[in-house]
């Protein structure tokens, strides 16, 4: 009787412990998830179906890999619109599903950075017609990394160490589960980065969306967005 | 059933040694999880010498700090051995021995079992005064650190790992050379740490040396000379960024270490020179980064005592004579012409309600200003942003509920200068950010009356003119660094003109000058 309680008890800290690393769910900030433009630049379109990139991956490859990158800068390099003072640049939706994850959303396409001179610090103007050329660097940034022998748990996760204190069961979920397969999955990344929606929307931009919180978005994004050809503000 | 001798005999003995290893795996197990910081009992002894927890991941075993000036005296500014670190212009106390005590601004802690030593905000921080060549020197925490050559200590660090000397064999022969020395101020390594020393800590060392050495070697260290540092292409190097893209303007950006008084009345200025974050918080974990500490190593509770300290900490007063006629008439001088960017001459250096116009801890346009545009255009737009992912993870939305320390969020972009209040100003020459204008008499000459060439790192003080004597080059066998202003980054133009103050009669800079000593 005492073994079999013993056993129970370990089946469910064990079941809980691998259920709360990849399936609990935390609503992002309301700073992101109460404030409309925040929620189109920064909220999570579906997450829960999208792999995405874990968190720490996302942070070290920059860091990692500035060979791949066309100059300094991290993801802003790439052309990613960043505002000051936030974590994520824009585009990117950064969520808890299990592990933290980092996906993309509308605004990659439909966000673009602007300045009035070079040395003016840009800000972000949110557009109506979609511009892929961000997401193109993206892919093949990730691609690169993905291909490079250093995309290796023992590598990253000595960059992650200079970022912060991974706990013992998250160090062990990136190393045995979360680097090889992002690594694998890297190779094709818009499967890591978007959900069925989005890459059926890309390939078809004048598809309409079956789910409502996407339907919500393309409606705002069509009221509030800049149309082509607008002098951004 | 009876145990035979033979067997009960080997029971025993296997018993023992199950004891004696279980002691041994503890006793290990101890040793190498120990993390016992140096401790100060008091504050200001507390910020020359304390932890920032950088030692973690990138101390220098102690006996390797005081062994490397004796194998590697070539690399020594000065080419000597024996003097410890004192030729970079770091500071040893009175009585200490610069063979094997520690510097102020260098800290100590036992981390898995090996005394470890590097940086703490010190190093840069604190500077000394001297009233004539060959007299006692003065040590003044939160001054910037004027006679210390940061960009000659790195270049010492990093020109080790590529010498054949550098061997464990070779550090080990020193060490014992060294224990043999009544002098030594520490205990003899250990068998353990002399076998970490040579067969792992060695390499380690070598390893970390090369990877600073060509992250950093954008940055040219050469011209900073003692006193300055390029402040912000080192958190390029740390983020990785790929610097041979990057546009030649953003590569040079030497500037003057700040002293680091009254912090408290400094909360929600434009802190740094360009005044690109107004959080004292993160102005302070970002200068961390310095002493090698980063997010897992951060000596969080170490920090915050140093931060608490600095809230109120005071400049010496000026020790020399002040005119006290002169000074009270430079007193409305300095209202006209000063206060409105510079505050008032106490905390809160803000007037209470303020008053029209006040502009102490904010930004002044480039252009309006000025002065040398390089260390400006050293802090980018692109840095900013990625800076905003340093301490990632230290926020409430994962879970983490101590508000300190808190991702990063205050970092901007901005358009110029920050106005910067005054107090102690009498330790902070040469002035500008870039340390181009020796002595005060000179800031309050427009530019084509300022020297154009001049010496940086001398600590014998220049009453008449307000600044440290800058026109020797050699003194006691130390050499001075020469200062030209026509080069990048050393441009001496700018705070100049009518408003500026550089056209008042003499009589008047005069009073003005005595004023500003009692700050």
């Amino acid at each position: 009787m005492g073994k079999w309680l013993i056993a129970i008890v370990v089946a469910l800290v064990i079941g809980i412990s691998i259920w709360s690393k990849f399936y609990w769910t935390e609503p992002q900030p309301k700073s992101i998830s109460k404030k409309p433009r925040n929620d189109f630049l920064y909220g999570g379109v579906g997450a829960e179906d999208t792999p995405g990139l874990p968190y720490w991956v996302w942070l070290a490859l920059p860091r990692m890999f500035p060979e791949y990158m066309p100059g300094p800068g991290g993801y802003a390099a790439l052309g990613l619109s960043w505002e000051e003072g936030v974590e994520m640049p824009v585009g990117f939706a950064k969520k808890t599903v299990g592990y933290v994850r980092v996906t993309g959303d509308c605004a990659l396409c439909h966000a673009a950075s602007h300045s009035a001179s070079q040395d003016d610090v840009p800000t972000v103007v949110i557009t109506v017609h979609g511009d892929s050329s961000r997401v193109d660097r993206l892919r093949s940034f990730f691609t690169q990394c993905a291909r490079d022998t250093r995309f290796n748990a023992d590598e990253i996760l000595t960059e992650i160490d200079t970022a912060t204190k991974l706990s013992f069961l998250d160090r062990m979920l990136y190393c045995y589960v979360l680097i090889p397969r992002t690594k694998k999955a890297l190779l094709n990344p818009d499967r890591v980065l978007f959900n069925s929606a989005l890459q059926q929307h890309a390939h078809d931009p004048r598809s309409g969306f079956p789910q409502p919180r996407m339907q919500d978005l393309a409606a705002w994004l069509e009221s509030n967005g800049q149309k082509s050809g607008e002098t951004p503000q | 059933m009876t145990i035979r001798p033979k067997l009960r005999w080997l029971k025993i003995a296997l018993g023992a040694l199950f004891v004696v290893v279980l002691l041994a795996v503890v006793a290990l197990a101890v040793r190498f999880t120990r993390d016992r910081p140096v401790e100060c009992s008091d504050d200001v002894l507390h910020f020359m010498y304390g932890s920032t927890g950088g030692e973690k991941m990138n101390g220098i075993p102690y006996w390797f700090w005081v062994a490397l000036p004796e194998i590697f005296p070539e690399y020594l500014p000065d080419k000597k051995p024996g003097r410890g670190y004192s030729s970079f212009g770091m500071i040893y106390e009175k009585g200490k021995d610069p063979r094997y005590d520690l510097p102020v601004g260098v800290s100590m802690r036992n981390y898995r079992g090996i005394d470890v030593v590097y940086l703490n905000c010190a190093s840069c921080h604190t500077g000394t005064v001297r009233d004539a060549p060959g007299s006692e020197p003065r040590v003044i925490p939160g001054m910037p650190a004027h006679t210390f050559d940061l960009g000659a200590w790195g270049e010492f660090l990093t020109s080790i790992p590529m010498d054949q000397k550098f061997t464990g064999q070779r550090l080990l022969d020193q060490i014992d050379k060294m224990n043999r020395d009544p002098h030594r101020r520490a205990a003899k390594p250990d068998l353990i740490n002399r076998l970490i020393f040579k067969y792992y800590a060695v390499y380690l060392m070598r390893e970390k040396l090369l990877i600073l050495g060509q992250r950093l070697a954008f940055i040219d260290n050469s011209t900073w000379g003692p006193g300055r540092v390029d402040t912000f292409n080192a958190p390029k190097a740390l983020l990785n960024f790929p610097m041979e893209h990057a546009d030649r303007k953003e590569l040079m950006g030497n500037a003057d270490f700040p002293s680091i008084w009254n912090q408290g009345a400094r909360k929600g200025m434009q802190l740094h020179w360009d005044g690109n974050n107004t959080s004292v918080d993160e102005r302070n974990l970002s200068a961390a980064f310095g002493t090698g500490a980063y997010p897992p190593t951060l000596d969080t509770e170490r920090v915050l005592r140093t931060a608490k300290w600095l809230e109120t900490a005071k400049p010496l007063a000026y020790p020399y004579p002040i005119d006290q006629t002169l000074s009270q008439k430079g007193a409305p001088i300095y209202k006209e012409y000063c206060a409105g960017c510079h505050g008032t001459r106490e905390p809160p250096y803000r007037h209470n309600p303020p008053e029209n116009g006040e502009l102490v801890g904010t930004v002044v346009p480039l252009q309006k200003i000025g002065t040398d545009p390089s260390r400006f255009n050293s802090y980018t737009w692109l840095l900013a942003v990625n800076q905003s992912t340093l301490y990632a993870g230290y926020e409430k939305d994962w879970g983490f509920e101590p508000s300190y320390p808190q991702r990063f969020s205050h970092f901007r972009k901005t358009n110029g200068y920050a106005n910067a209040p005054l107090d102690g100003i009498w330790l902070r020459a040469p002035y500008l950010h870039n340390g181009s204008v020796p002595n005060l008499r000179e800031l309050l000459e427009p530019a084509s009356g300022r020297s154009k060439f001049f010496y940086r790192g001398n600590d014998v003080y220049d009453p008449e003119n307000v600044g440290f004597v800058s026109s020797v080059a050699e003194q006691d066998g130390r050499h001075f660094f020469p200062f030209d202003t026509s080069k990048d980054g050393n441009h001496n133009s700018g705070h100049e003109g009518p408003v500026y103050g550089t056209s008042l009669p003499p009589e008047q800079k005069r009073a003005l000058l005595e004023y500003l000593k009692t700050f």
